[in-house]
């Protein structure tokens, strides 16, 4: 598969950074910290974008990109976090997160009534096991690399 | 409507993280209200800004080779970064990707101020004591935003 518009790995995070999801595909380094350095990368910039937008801009952190990947940023309203890594050829993916997020990761996950809240609202979220999100997460994001 | 491409700021920092020197293009001569834009102070933070997530980048970089964060893109901007071989960082925030423009400062980087003897390496360049790379720059911008206002 070329490189420049391929799917890399797919990260969902709760509103603590807590990782929820972690799916690869054609990754060649995995650091013992991509997690959490993952989620703080993304973190310093949504906080951090906006400041420097001219005042009639909303300034909202999407992607940004280097020579070998591209990571493109959703946050959901009620914060849940969506990264996706991938070649750099890859569009913009604001809006096909923001699907995902209401037609795959709202039904199968908050709607699921075998994924367990923890009655503790400071508590990590248990991470998603479902194997039906997985082959959701799978195809959504084929399509999302694979787009005329 | 055709978008245009405007420069809203230029910033350079030095390879330790700090501002070496910020401009910004002062809100009347965009042809867009955008109300008031003063960021002076912010320039500091996009400078350790930066700085701290080129190094997370390399934690981050899913490929055996990594690279330098090259464009940021937000909602109705972006941000290019150009880092040389000696770690110092060109920035520009503007509505759009803008084509060469870095690279052409850099050059002036290097021509005015890299093969200055007297400018010591941690100096902030300031117009007063080097105009001549400051007044290039914001001419070159001005040229810019000039060309595309006009299109």
């Amino acid at each position: 598969m070329n490189s420049t518009n391929q799917i890399i790995a797919f990260y969902i995070y709760d509103k603590n950074g807590n990782n929820m999801f972690y799916r690869e595909w054609n990754r060649e380094k995995r650091d013992q910290y991509h997690f959490k350095n993952t989620y703080n990368i993304v973190s310093v910039l949504k906080t951090t974008c906006p400041m420097f937008s001219p005042p009639q801009k909303e300034g909202l952190f999407e992607s940004f990109v280097t020579q070998q990947y591209k990571l493109h940023f959703y946050e959901s309203p009620t914060r849940y976090s969506f990264i996706v890594l991938t070649g750099v050829k890859v569009a913009t993916l604001s809006q096909q997160m923001s699907n995902f997020y209401r037609e795959v990761f709202v039904p199968y996950v908050i709607r699921n009534p075998a994924y367990k809240f923890p009655k503790d609202f400071a508590e990590p979220l248990p991470v998603i096991n479902s194997e039906k999100f997985g082959e959701a997460v799978d195809s959504s994001v084929f399509q999302w690399v694979n787009r005329k | 409507e055709k978008k245009k491409k405007m420069i809203y700021s230029f910033i350079v920092v030095s390879d330790s993280g700090t501002l070496k020197y910020s401009y910004i293009v002062p809100v009347e001569t965009y042809t867009e209200n955008i109300g008031d834009y003063d960021i002076s102070n912010k320039m500091i933070r996009v400078a350790s800004l930066i700085f701290g997530i080129d190094n997370l980048n390399l934690s981050v970089c899913p490929m055996n080779q990594s690279s330098d964060i090259q464009v940021i893109h937000c909602k109705g901007y972006c941000m290019q970064i150009y880092t040389t071989p000696l770690q110092v960082r060109f920035i520009v925030v503007a509505s759009q990707e803008v084509d060469g423009f870095l690279e052409k400062a850099y050059g002036l980087y290097t021509q005015k101020i890299g093969k200055n003897p007297y400018f010591d390496k941690d100096q902030h360049i300031k117009p007063d004591t080097n105009p001549s790379f400051t007044n290039e720059i914001v001419s070159m911008i001005n040229t810019h935003n000039e060309s595309t206002l006009s299109r």
